[in-house]
């Protein structure tokens, strides 16, 4: 008997897309993307294994090759000890994922409709999908919406009905493709620890995300996926000790001063500053001030020098909002590593 | 509290044996799944059985406003047809025009549903087999466009031509009825085909909308087969659809079966030996379809993946 240890292995997987562009009327030209480059890492059982990367940074198109629904272009993948391109239909016998969310469901049948066709789907016969479907019910807190049609639910409860779908088959390994993605913060909380419970009774979890809180609170490991390569894997503590002597300053500046940028060269001139980075896209709206952005400052000893760096601003004449001083995160591992932000799309390249 | 099986991992364990009774749970999964999203459509429903009795009144509202004279038309339809019932028969061609039509979207258009709904991924990760699925869908296909075509026919005929639906003539509906039931089987393989063109290509619907007219002249819809020329005639031969409208047309008006037209004409139950062929025919179309189908599913994989249309 062999007792599948890793249950996931790839080992320099690369995924190339072409892009058609048209030139002329009669030419066209395939722009390849390098969706993923030379990805190799192992998944333990019983691990949460989470993908940490900014949009566009090729954790879907992984997922997607780790669930069969993609071929990779070079490389090799094995899923629960078998490979995703040679052996597809046992691979998909033993997982479950949630990719799309919500989406993943169908809205015009109820919770129970949905759940009953996807145990069909997994071979269960109806006895048993019923004893499972009771079970999911009651640990998932179904009951109050499960026989209502999905397209009357709120988004949390499509994403439990989502959720409990990607347990129908009992599997021993789940991936889920942003799970708290479009979940306002209190549903996002109660997924979180659906997971964790999920993975204490023994079920690997492989999660992208690039919410850096959501990888560090849940994941044993996390490897940080950028432009389709992983750039390092580790536990949250020990890729957050790599960046421990430095310090991390979140500034909050009016939007409008984002495009004269001669103050992020005078502070990238500053010899204690490592790196700085600011939010390109996501504006939050503050009612006195308009819209402000976030810059973040890495830097060694940021509190003795923070002076220097608020001067850098008000040479510039930008007010400052606020000023934060913060303990090193997963984002100043990305951020030291890349020089951009999670938040940052990448997916146009 | 959720009882997972992961106390051990063997692969032993995890390899599981997929026989008949698990294709089956699939495809009734599929088929009640169908069933119950056809029902929220109820009025989708209802203009699938209104339409082709809107399609029939075009021809008959077409001979009174020319003021043509009603008798002779009459008479010309019952010296080739020996049937007084111009109308009636009007309904029948509509109706199986429009359901052949169907078939030939209907694996296209419930794979294209399901790309829009941004469920195609989930249903194509799971470990039922293509063909289960496939098997499902059809049979779904088949029981609903048949309820829908029955409907649609008794509606217009007591509307249009009560007397062919209490004549004898009648009768012979349920024979065609038992030749197009056993004709949608080859249709369900070309429908495979064009499901793989709906995944392959983004804008395919104009393709479709063309290769159905392309198919219905060869088919013999709008014209009998042996008026068309020699080398559609050729084509015709090898698809089935030809068969099954020629001898549905056999049934209805008398004309001669498709083995009679080529030239065999000493067979007993010359229409059974015709379905038997449509059968044989069909069964390989299927395996042709589904096996296209399977290789771009594979292209498409290696390319950009199933979600992008």
């Amino acid at each position: 008997m062999i007792i599948v240890k890793k249950v996931i292995e790839v080992e320099n997987i690369f995924k190339t897309y072409f892009r058609k562009k048209r030139k002329n009327l009669f030419n066209v030209e395939n722009i390849p993307i390098h969706a993923c480059k030379n990805v190799s890492f192992t998944v333990e059982k019983g691990e949460i294994f989470a993908l940490l990367g900014p949009n566009g940074a090729g954790k879907t198109t992984l997922i997607k090759i780790l669930t069969t629904l993609l071929l990779p272009t070079a490389g090799r993948a094995k899923v629960l000890g078998f490979d995703v391109e040679k052996e597809p239909n046992k691979v998909r016998q033993n997982i479950n994922a949630m990719l799309m969310g919500e989406r993943s469901i169908y809205w015009k049948l109820t919770g129970r409709q949905n759940l009953e066709y996807f145990a069909s789907l997994y071979h269960i016969p109806s006895k048993e999908a019923n004893i499972r479907i009771k079970n999911l019910v009651s640990e998932l807190d179904l009951e109050e919406f499960f026989d209502r049609k999905v397209e009357t639910y709120s988004s949390g409860q499509k994403f439990k009905i989502a959720f409990a779908k990607s347990l129908i088959n009992e599997p021993p390994l789940i991936f889920l493709d942003e799970p708290t993605a479009t979940l306002d913060p209190r549903a996002a909380r109660e997924v979180r620890q659906i997971v964790k419970e999920l993975n204490q009774k023994g079920t690997t979890i492989f999660l992208t995300t690039h919410n850096m809180h959501e990888a560090d609170e849940l994941s044993d490991r996390v490897a940080i996926l950028d432009l389709g390569e992983i750039i390092d894997i580790n536990t949250p503590n020990t890729l957050k000790e790599k960046v421990s002597d430095k310090e991390s300053v979140k500034i909050e500046i009016p939007s409008t001063f984002i495009n004269q940028q001669d103050w992020l060269m005078s502070l990238r001139e500053l010899n204690f500053v490592n790196d700085v980075a600011f939010d390109q896209k996501i504006n939050s709206k503050n009612e006195e001030s308009g819209e402000k952005t976030v810059v973040r400052v890495i830097s060694t000893k940021t509190r003795i020098n923070l002076s220097e760096i608020i001067d850098v601003f008000e040479n510039s004449e930008i007010p400052l909002l606020s000023i934060n001083s913060e303990r090193s995160s997963l984002e100043d591992v990305f951020l030291s590593k890349t020089g951009r932000l999670l938040s940052e799309d990448t997916s146009i390249r | 509290m959720i009882k997972l099986n992961t106390n051990s991992l063997a692969t032993e364990q995890l390899q599981k044996n997929i026989n008949f009774k698990d294709h089956l749970t699939v495809a009734k999964g599929v088929f009640k799944q169908q069933w119950i999203i056809s029902k929220s459509y109820i009025a989708n429903t209802l203009i699938y059985i209104i339409i082709p009795f809107v399609l029939s009144l075009f021809p008959i509202l077409l001979f009174r406003a020319l003021n043509v004279n009603q008798e002779s038309v009459t008479a010309n339809f019952f010296g080739g047809v020996e049937s007084e019932h111009l109308n009636g028969f009007i309904v029948l061609g509509v109706n199986l025009w429009m359901l052949i039509l169907i078939f030939l979207w209907d694996f296209s258009t419930y794979l294209r549903d399901e790309q829009y709904a941004g469920t195609l991924e989930t249903l194509l990760m799971s470990p039922a087999k293509r063909y289960s699925i496939l098997t499902g869908r059809a049979a779904f296909s088949i029981l609903f466009n048949i309820i829908v075509m029955f409907s649609s026919t008794v509606l217009s005929l007591l509307i249009l031509d009560r007397g062919l639906l209490f004549s004898q003539q009648f009768l012979h509906l349920l024979a065609v009825i038992g030749v197009v039931l056993i004709g949608t089987i080859p249709m369900i393989g070309i429908s495979y085909l064009i499901g793989g063109l709906v995944l392959r290509f983004k804008e395919i619907y104009s393709l479709v909308n063309t290769l159905q007219w392309v198919f219905g002249v060869i088919m013999g819809i709008y014209a009998p087969f042996t008026t068309l020329p020699l080398a559609i005639r050729i084509m015709g031969f090898l698809f089935p659809g030809t068969w099954s409208v020629t001898d549905i047309r056999a049934l209805t008006t008398g004309s001669p079966p498709m083995l009679s037209l080529l030239g065999i004409k000493s067979l007993n139950l010359p229409i059974l030996w015709d379905t038997i062929i449509v059968v044989a025919f069909g069964l390989l179309w299927c395996l042709f379809g589904y096996l296209l189908f399977s290789k771009i599913e594979f292209r498409i994989k290696r390319k950009e993946g199933l979600s992008k249309y």
